[in-house]
């Protein structure tokens, strides 16, 4: 058998996962930026992720940081709906 | 030793970690030995920033660039623009007739040659140290030390220019512009003014203020930056792209098109006529 394909929050912790080998889960309100689970040059392709997932246009220069910190606020800000 | 000399500390444990990687970029045997007794304590400290993946990146397309011009141009005078404990004159091969002059600040000159000495290893090229601040006059320094400016010049500054005003950068620039005849290369590197105000990168920069080395230059258009101070760019080239760093960088690269994202810049320029 094999897993089903993620969708949604899944698809974004499945790449922070790939990322991170060392891991096997990441919780809802763990920091993600000062677990270094997400780093300066790995942010633009993590945005382009949620914007993918979530079919919300993100403008980087506009983005704050606060809104990407967690899975929770992810799922909150970009995923809810 | 002043607090720029531990940055060099830094590179150089960087350097040593990427030549002890199988599928590492570059090869320097010398930079244990140098990096020590701080370098990996700081690259411990910035970590998190993928520095040692940019200075591994780096390195090799310098060594690239300069092989590749001293290779098509004739060229056989260098100048290393404050290049710490890099060692590229122990571990490249030079052409025939060379000269390096490596400008830095004297304790550093020192430390290097004798930790090199130490390990009994000669310069595969004729070597010239020119003790000099680079906010100073070290162009008088660098012509005492037999540096010709009727001669053609490949200029290096590698992880220098962050550390200098933007001021200080232009100034930099034209006096390298105006001590040599046209046609004459640099190759630099410079971050992007976007990845200094990023939001992401502030603990990092942070880290840097506090231990008195902040960077305090970047561009997001380092063509017209150099093309305002007396230099053509020949190529320019963003960490994973081909030929520099595709492959072994860790990251995807963004189009340039796309905004808000922090850069990083490899270039090779020409002195415009």
């Amino acid at each position: 058998m094999t897993e089903p394909k993620a969708t949604g929050i899944g698809v974004i912790k499945d790449w922070i996962l790939a990322k991170h080998e060392s891991r096997t889960d990441v919780g809802p309100d763990e920091d993600l930026i000062e677990n270094r689970l997400v780093d300066s040059l790995s942010f633009v392709e993590f945005v382009f992720l949620i914007q993918e997932t979530s079919g919300v246009e993100i403008d980087l220069d506009c983005l704050g940081i606060n809104d990407v910190r967690t899975l929770a606020t992810i799922e909150k800000r970009f995923l809810a709906g | 030793m002043d607090d720029i000399s531990y940055t060099a500390q830094w590179t150089a444990a960087a350097r040593a970690l990427e030549s002890e990687r199988a599928d590492g970029l570059i090869r320097d045997d010398y930079a244990r030995h140098l990096a020590e007794p701080r370098g990996f304590e700081l690259l411990d400290r910035y970590r998190g920033a993928a520095v040692s993946d940019f200075i591994a990146v780096r390195t090799r397309y310098m060594d690239d660039a300069l092989t590749r011009v001293l290779g098509h141009t004739g060229i056989r005078q260098i100048v290393l623009l404050a290049n710490g404990m890099d060692t590229r004159t122990h571990r490249l091969d030079w052409p025939e007739g060379a000269t390096v002059y490596e400008v830095d600040h004297g304790a550093l000159l020192a430390e290097k040659q004798s930790r090199l000495a130490a390990l009994v290893v000669e310069p595969r090229v004729r070597t010239v140290p020119v003790k000099a601040d680079l906010a100073g006059d070290w162009l008088e320094a660098l012509k005492s030390g037999g540096f010709d400016t009727a001669q053609s010049t490949l200029w290096v500054a590698e992880g220098l220019v962050f550390f200098l005003t933007e001021q200080q950068v232009g100034q930099l620039l034209e006096t390298v512009a105006g001590a040599c005849p046209p046609e004459s290369w640099l190759v630099v590197d410079m971050t992007s003014a976007t990845l200094l105000r990023h939001p992401m990168t502030q603990p990092f920069l942070r880290s840097l203020r506090e231990d008195g080395t902040p960077w305090r230059f970047g561009t997001d258009q380092p063509e017209e930056f150099l093309s305002d101070h007396g230099f053509a760019v020949r190529d320019l080239r963003q960490p994973g792209e081909a030929g520099a760093g595709a492959g072994r960088w860790p990251y995807a690269v963004t189009p340039r098109e796309v905004r808000g994202v922090p850069r990083n810049w490899l270039i090779s320029a020409v002195t415009k006529a």
